[in-house]
């Protein structure tokens, strides 16, 4: 346990993934497009019948934080040079560092999504904030919305980390990061309410989404900043959250253990 | 006559290429008809919710989407080479493709053929064929024509704005990811029909990048908004191709090595 290693390894991830500035502007443009294409469709959607468990305002706040925070929320990101590792024996050298990998990775992992969003949010609030209704991003419901809002995006962030490890582990038994995490992924992303909001599910799908832990990754922040979800619902999700984190990271870490023990590099 | 058999040549050594290794073909045969299943269910979803969009019924609409993903993994099947083109530019590939004595456009079709999209076009023509009969359509000959026209421009569409775009490669040497806005982005944005957006957005994805052509004004002719002679508006996704193979022709022109 070297909490100073670990943040050595995030602080240093975050410092290479914040140069790329030019691929966060092109990030920056996607995701302005695709948030006016959602809050044109949904409009379209409400013009025929508004009377929804959301208002048409909390859509559009939801749209937007959604965009801003889409590189923490993302079920698609991959850090491709893992994958590389192990197909290719590399991994071996990981092995020799006295640490553990699991916690080394996760550093890794969760630098990758902070510093993408850290580059991506500041220019996509912004701009949604001044935008005029009823396109525009509102403020937050009560300073207590805020509140709760940063810290489930926090733990949200430590949470779809660790699903991520899961994921990144497999490839030890698939040999294939593509495949391995494009099945999850779809599933991952489709539960998180990231191709339709939570909100607009059938009930019996919203219940299995609140029985996994991906909703917990975006759908519950970016619901509670518009108060869709009340402080007292939002206050118990943080249990939730920190519940899916730590039997996630236990799994997780159990399943590196194990595949590792299996590990077999090839070469010399 | 030798244009096509050179083409189908390569095509059947991609296909021997993709079957030496059928447990990976198999998996992504899977893949691919996940996120469309994804993105149908989210189209579903919505109208249980909502009931209607617009004046359009469910069936409509699934018409309008089930062109646009049919079209769309068309495209990506025969027009991979394109798709991956700044992959081409990166290895030095594509000089190696113009000391070939053969149309460059041809060379980059024959470079690359994706066989495992077709669990996604399999999926896709279900989808059109369930949507079609359910769309209240009276179908007459004509009308097959018109939708057949549909499917067919919406692939020149698409392989349009790669070709396009692909002429941006010799500029920039990498794959831009804003480009993804007008292919990504335009599929999702015409799975539905164009009229739901502001007018200045339908108009631009009517005229300049023509999306429109390929499901929203026919469709408004299928389903009795429009008359008959909206079923050929599917053709102006022709001028467009001409268009869009004019700027890679003033891209080769200036295109530098990069191998």
């Amino acid at each position: 346990m070297r909490p100073r290693v670990w943040w050595a390894v995030f602080a240093l991830r975050c410092k290479n993934a914040l140069q790329y500035r030019t691929a966060a502007w092109a990030g920056v443009c996607t995701q302005f497009a695709w948030g006016f294409m959602l809050i044109m469709l949904y409009q379209a959607f409400y013009r025929s019948n508004a009377q929804q468990s959301m208002q048409f305002s909390q859509l559009v706040s939801y749209v937007w934080l959604h965009q801003a925070f889409f590189a923490i929320v993302n079920t698609y990101a991959r850090d491709g040079e893992i994958g590389e590792m192990v197909i290719s024996g590399q991994v071996a050298y990981e092995l020799c560092r006295p640490q553990d990998l699991y916690f080394i990775w996760y550093a890794r992992l969760l630098a990758q999504r902070f510093a993408a969003a850290l580059l991506r949010f500041p220019p996509v609030v912004l701009v949604a904030l001044l935008l005029p209704q009823p396109y525009g991003l509102l403020p937050p419901a009560s300073p207590w919305h805020l509140l709760l809002f940063l810290l489930t995006l926090a733990l949200a962030c430590l949470l779809i980390t660790a699903i991520s490890m899961i994921m990144h582990t497999l490839v030890f038994k698939l040999m294939n990061l593509l495949s391995a995490m494009a099945v999850l992924s779809v599933f991952a992303e489709f539960l998180s309410g990231d191709i339709l909001p939570v909100p607009f599910m059938p009930p019996w799908l919203r219940a299995v989404s609140y029985c996994l832990p991906f909703r917990y990754c975006a759908d519950l922040p970016f619901r509670v900043y518009s108060g869709s979800i009340g402080l007292q619902e939002a206050a118990l999700s943080v249990g939730v959250q920190l519940f899916w984190i730590l039997l996630l990271g236990l799994l997780g870490h159990a399943f590196l253990s194990k595949q590792l023990k299996n590990v077999v590099v090839q070469g010399g | 006559m030798q244009v096509l058999r050179l083409y189908f040549r390569h095509v059947a050594i991609h296909v021997r290429a993709a079957m030496e290794y059928r447990a990976s073909f198999a998996l992504m045969l899977v893949i691919q008809v996940l996120t469309p299943l994804s993105a149908l269910a989210g189209v579903y979803f919505l109208f249980q919710n909502f009931g209607a969009l617009q004046d359009w019924t469910l069936p409509q609409i699934l018409l309008c989407f089930a062109v646009t993903y049919l079209s769309f993994a068309l495209a990506e099947c025969f027009g991979r080479g394109f798709d991956t083109f700044s992959r081409l530019i990166r290895q030095g590939s594509f000089d190696r493709l113009m000391v070939q004595p053969r149309n460059l456009i041809l060379l980059t079709f024959c470079s690359d053929f994706a066989l495992n999209r077709v669990s996604k076009i399999g999926l896709a023509l279900c989808l059109l064929v369930y949507a079609a009969l359910h769309a209240g359509i009276r179908w007459t000959a004509y009308k097959l024509l018109v939708l057949v026209l549909m499917a067919l421009s919406g692939t020149l569409v698409f392989l349009g704005v790669w070709i396009a775009f692909a002429a941006l490669c010799f500029v920039t040497i990498e794959g831009l990811e804003v480009v993804n806005i007008f292919t990504d982005g335009g599929r999702e944005l015409s799975s539905y029909p164009l009229d739901i957006y502001l007018k200045p957005v339908c108009r631009f994805f009517t005229l300049v990048i023509p999306f429109g052509v390929m499901n929203y004004l026919p469709l408004r002719f299928l389903v009795g908004k429009a008359p008959a002679i909206y079923g050929l508006s599917p053709l102006y996704a022709l001028p467009f191709l001409a268009a869009c193979v004019g700027v890679f022709y003033l891209g080769v022109r200036h295109y530098r090595s990069a191998g």
